[in-house]
């Protein structure tokens, strides 16, 4: 008999919920033998942010000074 | 709007949230930029231009845009592969037979001393086997 545990749920961006892309969908035990690189995108906010929120956030950080 | 000398912050990418300076305009969807960010092409509809300028030659060197910068009061600091440092060895766990071979040299000449008392005079040298031992009854 194998039981297989449920994979992890979808990571969503922080302002719109949007899915983010280039994080791995993995359980916290696999996620330990990964890379940094390998867990999030390499760009401010990644895996945080979608790129489209990161740009607006950005923009809006440039135009404020 | 996006002339060379135009001080920008690049939105998109890995270099995102950096201060860089247009170099140069190659296209008219693409500029040299060099800064904070790495000197290389990028598309204008990444860069968010801030309303200052800085006075600086059309295809600048990164050297005269480090100048620059200093006097915005920016340092611009090259990433370079540091020399790696010679890994130290580890302090690993001693085995007693290990560790009796590694005895500091005063001990070694203090023990002949104390222990040439204790020991026989004469040591056999070779032993004598069984056939040996056989012959020499026979």
């Amino acid at each position: 008999m194998l039981f297989k545990k449920r994979k992890s749920a979808k990571a969503q961006c922080a302002s719109c919920g949007s899915m983010l892309s280039g994080v791995a969908r993995v359980r916290a035990t696999q996620l330990r033998t990964l890379a940094k690189t390998e867990k999030r995108p390499e760009r401010p906010y990644g895996g945080v942010l979608c790129s489209a929120c990161m740009r607006r956030t950005m923009i809006a950080r440039a135009r404020q000074t | 709007m996006i002339t060379v000398g135009r001080l920008c912050i690049k939105t998109a990418g890995r270099d995102a949230g950096k201060k860089c300076v247009v170099v140069d305009q190659l296209d008219k969807s693409y500029a040299l930029i060099d800064g904070e960010t790495r000197r290389r092409k990028c598309n204008i509809s990444h860069l968010e231009p801030l309303p200052q300028t800085v006075e600086i030659s059309q295809g600048a060197s990164h050297d005269e845009v480090s100048r620059v910068f200093k006097l915005l009061g920016i340092e611009l600091v090259v990433k370079r592969a540091q020399p790696k440092e010679e890994a130290k060895p580890r302090p690993r766990p001693v085995r007693a037979q290990q560790r009796k071979a590694m005895a500091p040299k005063s001990q070694e000449k203090q023990k002949p001393k104390a222990a040439a008392s204790k020991l026989p005079a004469a040591k056999p040298a070779v032993k004598e086997t069984k056939l040996e031992k056989a012959a020499s009854r026979q």
